[in-house]
C-alpha cells in the first residue's frame, strides 16, 4: 500500500491546471460578486413571510401580548395567506393549540374564521374532527360559517358524523 | 498580472462575503443581543429553540428536560410540534450553557459556529488538496465558502454545524494516518464528539468500523466497537429516562406523508389525518390533559412511524417520484434568494443528489479496481470503495434510523466526503481513458512497425 494518494502528483502539470483554474474562477468571482450585491440588496428582515412565522409561533406559545403587538405593527397580517400549501391559516393554528383565548384575540383582531387551508380544511372542520366541543362552541359564537365543505365536499357536520364525533355534531346541527 | 487581480478578486469575494454574513447575523440575531432572547424571525429560530430550552434547564439545575419546545419550522408548520428532548442530544445545550456561561451575547455563539465553518471549509479544501490537487482543492473550499446550508447553520445556531466540522476532523484523520491504519484515536474523538452533539453522528461508527474491516492489516476493531458499544447504551439509556422507553428512534416519520403529491389527494384516511394535523392535535391534548410531554411525543412518533412505513409500502411511486423533482430543486435552488431556500430543499433532495453521486462515482470504482493491474492502483481503489460503500451505508442507515424515506438529516454531514470522492472518482476515470490512448496509440505504433 502507498503511503500517500499524492505520491504520483506531477507538480508542474497541476500548476498549469491551477493556472487555468483561477482564470476560470475569475469569470466566475465578477458572476458571484453580481449576485451578492442582489442578495445584499434583497435582504429582508421584516419580509411578510417572516413575519407571519413570527406570528404562528406567538400563537403556538398563546402569547398573546405578542400576537396583538404584532397585529398593531402589521395590520396586514390579519388577511395573511402565504399562498403555499405547508401553511394553514392563522385560525387552523389557535385552533390546533386549542386555545380558546387565543382564538378569541384573532377574532377580536379581525383573523378570517372561514379561510381553509389547501385541502379545504377550515378551523371548525378542525375542530369537528377531533370532537373538540369546547372550540366548536367557540368558534360558532364567533360567527364561524357551517357551509365551507373540504376537498371532498364534506361540511364540518359531515366530518363529525364521518368521524364519530358525537358533542360536535350536536352543536353544529343546533 | 492575471495573477494578481483573480487573487483580488478572490479577495474580495471573501471579504464581501464575509461582511455580508456579518451585516446579516446583526440584522437578525445579533442585534436580540441574548442567546435566551426568542427570534421573532425564523433565520435565527428552528431547532436553536429547542436546544435554549435544554440549556435553561441545565442552567437552572433541571438536568436534561424540556418543558415546551414547539418548533413552527416543519414542513407543515406543524410537522413536529412538540419535539422533546428525546431528539436531542446533551452535547450541545451543555456546550451552549457554557457560552453562555463565558458570555451571555448570541455573538459568542456565532463566533464558536464561524470557527466550525472555517474547519469545514479549510479541513475539507486541505485534504482534497493534498491527495487530489489543486484545482478540486480550491473548488471544494470555494464552495463550500458560499455554502447556503453552512452558512444558514452557522447564523441559526444548529449543532449540525459542530457535528459537521466532526466529521471533517474525521476524515481528515482518517486520510492523513493512512500510513497507519491502526490509529484510530482521533476519529474515535471526533465520532464520539460528533455524536454528542447530533444523533446522526452516530453513524459514523459504522464507517468506521467497516473502513477498519477492509483496510486495517492488523485488525483492532475493538475501539469502533467499543465506541458504538458506549454511543448506543448512553443514547438508549437517556431515551430510557426520558420517556419510559429505551427507545433508538429519533425523528417522526410523518414527513413521508407530507411529501405526496396533492393532486392524487383521496379519501386515504391516514393521509387525512395528517391534513388535519391528527399526531399534532392529540399531542396538543394529551399534554393539556396534564400528560408528560415525553411519553405524548414518543406515542405519536412510533404511530406516525408505522404509519410512514405503511405509506411507502403502498405508494413506491410517489416516493420514487418525489426523488427524481430532487434534482430539478437541486439546480434551482437558488431563486428565492439568499438564505431563502425552499423549506424543504435541504433534507431529501440533497440526499437524492448524493446518493447518485456517491452511487455514480462507486461505479467508476469499481469497474477500475477490477481493471487495473497495477497493485499500488489496485490498493488505493479498494480504499476508495470500501470508504464509498461505507459512506452509502451511513446514509442508508441514517435513513432507516430517522424513519423517513430517504435519509433526510443524515445526508449534509457527509458532504466534506462526497467531494473527495467525486473528484477521485473523476480522476480515475481520466487516468483510466488517458492509459486506454495510450495504449491504443503504442499499438498502432507496433503495428506501423510490423
Amino acid at each position: 500500500m502507498p503511503k500517500t494518494l499524492s505520491a504520483d502528483v506531477d507538480w508542474r502539470q497541476h500548476k498549469k491546471i491551477c493556472k487555468r483554474a483561477l482564470q476560470w474562477n475569475h469569470e466566475c468571482v465578477m458572476g458571484k460578486l453580481l449576485l451578492l450585491l442582489f442578495f445584499l440588496t434583497s435582504a429582508n428582515a421584516e419580509a411578510p413571510e417572516n413575519v407571519a412565522n413570527a406570528l404562528i409561533k406567538a400563537i403556538f406559545y398563546e402569547n398573546t401580548p405578542q400576537i396583538h403587538d404584532l397585529f398593531q405593527r402589521y395590520p396586514a397580517l390579519k388577511n395573511w395567506n402565504s399562498g403555499e400549501p405547508v401553511f394553514h391559516p392563522l385560525m387552523y393554528y389557535a385552533t390546533l393549540m386549542q386555545s380558546p383565548k387565543v382564538i378569541a384575540l384573532l377574532v377580536e383582531e379581525g383573523v378570517a374564521l372561514d379561510a381553509a387551508n389547501a385541502v379545504g380544511v377550515t378551523a371548525l372542520h378542525l375542530a369537528a374532527y377531533h370532537d373538540a366541543t369546547e372550540l366548536c362552541i367557540a368558534l360558532l359564537k364567533a360567527g364561524a360559517r357551517r357551509t365551507p365543505t373540504n376537498k371532498l365536499g364534506q361540511t364540518a357536520a359531515e366530518v363529525a358524523r364521518v368521524r364519530g364525533a358525537s358533542g360536535c355534531l350536536r352543536e353544529l346541527q343546533q | 498580472m492575471i495573477r494578481w487581480i483573480v487573487c483580488g478578486a478572490l479577495a474580495l469575494l471573501i471579504l464581501s462575503d464575509g461582511w455580508n454574513f456579518f451585516r446579516l447575523s446583526h440584522e437578525y440575531c445579533l442585534n436580540r443581543d441574548e442567546i435566551l432572547e426568542p427570534r421573532p424571525m425564523s433565520h435565527c429560530g428552528m431547532d436553536m429553540d429547542q436546544y435554549v430550552d435544554l440549556s435553561n434547564s441545565l442552567m437552572q439545575g433541571h438536568g436534561f428536560a424540556a418543558k415546551f419546545v414547539t418548533s413552527a419550522y416543519g414542513l407543515f408548520g406543524d410537522a413536529d410540534f412538540y419535539i422533546p428532548e428525546t431528539n436531542r442530544m446533551p452535547g450541545y445545550p451543555l456546550l451552549l450553557s457554557a457560552l453562555r456561561t463565558i458570555n451571555p451575547a448570541r455573538r459568542t455563539l456565532l463566533y464558536f459556529n464561524l470557527l466550525c465553518y472555517f474547519v469545514i471549509t479549510a479541513g475539507a479544501g486541505f485534504f482534497t488538496w493534498r491527495f487530489l490537487g489543486g484545482v478540486p482543492g480550491l473548488v471544494t473550499a470555494l464552495w463550500l465558502l458560499n455554502n447556503d446550508q453552512l452558512r444558514h447553520w452557522t447564523l441559526g445556531g444548529s449543532s449540525d454545524i459542530v457535528a459537521t466540522a466532526a466529521l471533517v476532523i474525521f476524515v481528515c484523520a482518517l486520510f492523513m494516518r493512512r500510513e497507519s491504519w491502526s490509529s484510530l484515536f482521533l476519529c474515535f474523538a471526533a465520532s464520539v464528539a460528533g455524536t454528542f452533539m447530533r444523533s446522526n453522528t452516530f453513524l459514523l461508527f459504522i464507517p468506521l468500523l467497516l473502513t477498519t474491516l477492509v483496510l486495517q492489516r492488523r485488525p483492532r476493531l475493538m475501539i469502533p466497537l467499543l465506541g458504538l458499544i458506549f454511543c448506543l447504551g448512553a443514547w438508549c439509556g437517556r431515551n430510557y429516562l426520558v420517556s419510559g422507553r429505551p427507545t433508538l428512534s429519533t425523528m417522526s416519520g410523518h414527513q413521508l406523508f407530507l411529501q405526496y403529491p396533492m393532486s392524487d389527494l383521496d379519501s386515504d384516511e391516514a393521509q387525512w389525518d395528517l391534513w388535519y394535523s391528527g399526531p399534532s392535535f392529540d399531542s396538543v391534548r394529551a399534554v393539556k390533559a396534564g400528560e408528560n410531554v415525553n411519553h405524548a411525543w414518543a406515542r405519536i412518533d412510533a404511530h406516525s412511524g408505522d404509519l410512514a412505513r405503511q405509506w411507502l409500502w403502498h405508494h413506491p411511486l410517489a416516493a420514487l417520484q418525489v426523488f427524481s423533482i430532487g434534482w430539478v430543486k437541486f439546480f434551482s435552488f437558488r431563486t428565492e434568494g439568499w438564505m431563502k431556500t425552499p423549506m424543504d430543499f435541504f433534507s431529501a433532495e440533497t440526499a437524492a443528489v448524493f446518493y447518485t453521486l456517491l452511487l455514480l462515482s462507486t461505479l467508476v470504482m469499481a469497474v477500475h479496481l477490477y481493471l487495473t493491474t497495477d497493485a499500488d492502483e489496485k490498493s488505493q481503489a479498494a480504499s476508495a470503495v470500501a470508504l464509498n460503500v461505507a459512506t452509502l451505508t451511513f446514509l442508508l442507515v441514517s435513513a432507516f434510523w430517522h424513519g423517513d424515506w430517504i435519509g433526510v438529516r443524515g445526508s449534509m454531514e457527509v458532504l466534506p466526503c462526497l467531494f473527495f470522492f467525486s473528484f477521485y472518482a473523476l480522476r480515475i476515470f481520466k487516468k483510466s481513458i488517458a492509459r486506454h490512448t495510450d495504449s491504443s496509440v503504442a499499438t498502432d505504433k507496433n503495428q506501423g512497425c510490423d
